[in-house]
């Protein structure tokens, strides 16, 4: 039945909703807005011939210029921060004036050699958002070796990825990486293994400088100093969580740790 | 040692912006990329579309190619949605997802495109992608099949399961909302 007349059919609800569906249009001005956005990130050639930069656009370039294609690990990185954020306007929008650099690698540093190396790699991974095929990859587009592997259900098993690989050597599927180390924190805080806890953070901390769960594992730490009976790290941990973190979700839970 | 293709030219791609914004911002919406993310999917797409231009054969329909980025755009930001709500067991990231909180209340589906989004939320992504190509996007059979990647009589019997499963979860949501309402009129009513 073509699309017309199965509309047709529908009940009164449905059919008014998937008409919004096809009316949604985008809001006056945010072509422009992300155009302007997107033009700090486009390679400099491009950028210098396409409309104007924003201010601090041109120090974007400087700063973003030597990480290449760090550069997409960088505002994915920032990208997924968002998600835990929804308050707050995406970081990468930052990362086009060059804060964020700073903000997502140590603070008041540039990007450590290590990370290089580490977003190279992973932002190979990352471009999985290149054209393929939702059935088949596309053979033309991407090397095999770019494509990360689907999640499983249950999650990979610790097993199928080193996890004590130095961060010039991590495989591109980094994020999963992470996330089963800082699985294996919150299980080790569960079971009151508390000096566990803090190294295997500390590790974390050299392995994944610039990591997508950065601010789960600042977290982490927090509530493992508290445990742990530290409450004056616990505290110092918690000030520097709330204020590089201002609208964080975990914003309430840190917070206890300062009472 | 393989040079890469050079990046499309800027005027060139500004024009192919200015075409296909409202397409790829629609698509990355209706995917269930949140009203707060919008903003960065759409320039992490086209980050892609920039580098990735000169590559393009020019065989199908530009649109079939900037779906395909975007459903690999939207399928990898659910991915590691799902990777942090699985790690912090919290409530709150369960409901975040990649979706607007709202749309998991049921009594809130007064607007009709938050009906919409609460009902694609609730299908399976494959046949989100395919009733978008289809029913929102209005493409014919073989372009939606090019873009999803599968032969044609695959990709009309995905349009058939996402059109049930549509029908069915919109019912079932406003099932979900009346029921939700008879506490509120109890209330009223004292």
């Amino acid at each position: 039945m073509d699309t017309k007349s199965w509309a047709k059919g529908l009940p009164p609800r449905a059919r008014q909703a998937l008409e919004a569906a096809r009316q949604m249009r985008p809001a006056a001005g945010e072509s422009e807005s992300v155009w302007a956005g997107l033009t700090d990130k486009l390679p400099v050639a491009s950028a210098a011939t396409t409309t104007s930069t924003a201010s601090g656009g041109i120090t974007a370039l400087l700063l973003l210029k030597p990480v290449g294609a760090g550069v997409l690990l960088g505002f994915i990185t920032a990208g997924s921060v968002s998600l835990l954020q929804p308050s707050v306007p995406s970081p990468p929008e930052t990362l086009a004036r060059g804060r964020a650099v700073h903000s997502v690698a140590e603070p008041g540093g540039p990007l450590p050699g290590s990370l290089v190396a580490t977003a190279r790699s992973a932002s190979l991974a990352r471009d999985s958002s290149s054209p393929r095929r939702l059935a088949q990859p596309v053979p033309s587009a991407e090397p095999a070796a770019t494509v990360a592997p689907p999640l499983s259900p249950s999650g990979p098993s610790a097993a199928a990825f080193p996890t004590d690989a130095p961060p010039s050597t991590l495989p591109p599927n980094a994020v999963l990486l992470e996330s089963n180390r800082v699985a294996r924190v919150r299980a080790l805080l569960q079971q009151d293994r508390l000096g566990e806890v803090l190294n295997e953070l500390a590790e974390l901390d050299r392995l994944f400088a610039v990591g997508v769960l950065r601010q789960e594992r600042d977290a982490l730490r927090v509530e493992g100093l508290l445990r742990s009976g530290d409450r004056a790290a616990a505290h110092d941990a918690a000030l520097r969580f709330l204020a590089r973190y201002p609208h964080s979700p975990h914003g309430a839970a840190v917070e206890r740790a300062l009472r | 040692m393989v040079k890469s293709p050079a990046p499309a030219p800027a005027a060139s791609f500004r024009a192919l912006y200015e075409a296909h914004f409202a397409f790829v911002w629609r698509s990355l919406r209706h995917l269930g990329v949140r009203a707060a993310d919008i903003s960065d999917a759409c320039q992490d797409v086209f980050l892609v579309v920039h580098r990735r231009l000169p590559e393009f054969e020019a065989r199908g329909k530009l649109t079939t190619w900037l779906f395909q980025i975007c459903v690999n755009h939207a399928r990898d930001r659910r991915r590691r949605a799902h990777a942090r709500s699985e790690i912090l067991g919290d409530a709150v990231f369960e409901h975040a997802l990649t979706t607007d909180v709202a749309l998991l209340d049921p009594t809130i589906h007064q607007d009709q495109l938050s009906l919409f989004h609460a009902a694609l939320e609730r299908m399976d992504f494959e046949q989100r992608a395919a009733f978008i190509l289809f029913e929102v996007e209005g493409m014919t059979g073989p372009e939606a099949a090019r873009a999803l990647g599968l032969p044609l009589a695959t990709a009309y019997s995905r349009l058939r399961l996402a059109r049930e499963a549509f029908v069915a979860i919109v019912e079932r949501i406003q099932r979900a909302d009346q029921v939700s309402e008879r506490p509120h009129a109890r209330r009223a009513a004292r």
